[in-house]
């Protein structure tokens, strides 16, 4: 046996709680990346670990694939998973999280998988396969954390919204660029995830996007 | 018309430009920060309203898919919305803040603040 190996690095201006929130938050996987993702359910979940079950359109490869995944916090700024998936194949992965400033972090990502030797020629696709799925979803990831971080910083509670725009009173004049964003694991759910699992409402759509840039004049 | 709430001296007080009427040619809505506020704009029926953009659930964008069968779907987690009352389908107490248009020429303009009260 041998081992293909992949590796690269990220600077995010997000602050790691936002990243691992994000990364946590399974109910987005058949939202936010529809177009990557069918279905996904979640087995077993408890307050640093999670595992899953999901099918996913992988790139240059052109059918669904099911996998099941294993992932847990080793630490604040580790996180391991496991991806077992078809022909016994058991992609290993360790993220790495380190804080450049307090709203930033670098985001280092090892993939290995361990094949028969005969298969070490691959190892180039392997690593372009990472890649090239890695940054799909990654800027998919960036859109939704953008958002995430404005509405945050703007005060924003889960479950209930921005109290200003509910209350239709005046809002904050500027952000708190400042309020920290805590790891508070599980994230709590609100569809059949836990149970029977949650499919993609449609597999394409008329997107609009996150918004039209500023009023026109 | 502005709320009870407030006694603007005009009419128009408190109003705020949010975009073109023309611009609801192309499909019908769109979205677009204004200020701290995140206004999804749409015509239906023939008439011009506006919500909230913000998904109370994590604030994802609910304006992100074109309406469907008379519904939005939030990107991030596929909340969906009824377009007549902006109530969540899913759960109960999620309901999007509908804003109060005004419309002149082919400007739109929301009430962006209705009330006094902290």
């Amino acid at each position: 046996m041998t081992e293909l190996y992949s590796k690269f690095s990220e600077e995010v201006a997000f602050p790691r709680g936002l990243i691992i929130w994000n990364y946590f938050d399974h109910e987005h996987v058949v939202g936010t990346h529809f177009e990557h993702y069918h279905q996904i359910r979640i087995l077993a979940e408890e307050n640093n670990w999670c595992f899953s079950q999901r099918s996913a359109s992988l790139p240059f490869i052109p059918i669904k694939m099911w996998a099941t995944q294993f992932s847990y916090l080793k630490s604040d700024k580790w996180m391991r998973s496991f991806h077992f998936g078809p022909f016994g194949l058991l992609l290993e992965q360790d993220f790495h999280f380190e804080d450049l400033q307090a709203q930033a972090c670098r985001v280092t990502v090892e993939s290995r998988v361990k094949v028969p030797r005969i298969l070490l020629c691959l190892q180039p696709f392997f690593h372009k396969l990472m890649r090239h799925w890695f940054y799909s979803v990654w800027a998919e990831d960036t859109e939704m954390r953008e958002r995430r971080l404005k509405v945050w910083q703007l005060g924003f509670r889960d479950f209930v919204g921005l109290n200003y725009v509910n209350n239709k009173t005046a809002g904050p004049d500027l952000p708190d660029a400042e309020r920290p964003y805590p790891i508070e694991l599980p994230i709590p759910k609100i569809t059949e995830i836990t149970r029977g699992g949650v499919s993609r409402p449609f597999r394409r759509s008329r997107k609009l996007g996150y918004g039209l840039p500023e009023v026109p004049e | 018309m502005p709320s009870k709430d407030i006694v603007y001296d005009e009419p128009s007080a408190g109003f705020v430009k949010i975009g073109r009427v023309s611009e609801l040619e192309a499909v019908g809505q769109f979205s677009r920060w204004v200020g701290n506020h995140d206004i999804l704009v749409f015509r239906r029926h023939g008439v011009i309203r506006a919500f909230s953009n913000i998904c109370p659930h994590f604030g994802g964008p609910v304006g992100y898919h074109q309406l469907a069968d008379g519904k939005f779907t939030c990107l991030w987690h596929n909340l969906q919305f009824d377009a007549d009352t902006g109530q969540c389908l899913a759960v109960a107490k999620f309901k999007l803040r509908e804003y109060r248009l005004m419309i002149e020429d082919d400007d739109i303009f929301a009430q962006l603040i209705e009330s006094r009260d902290p």
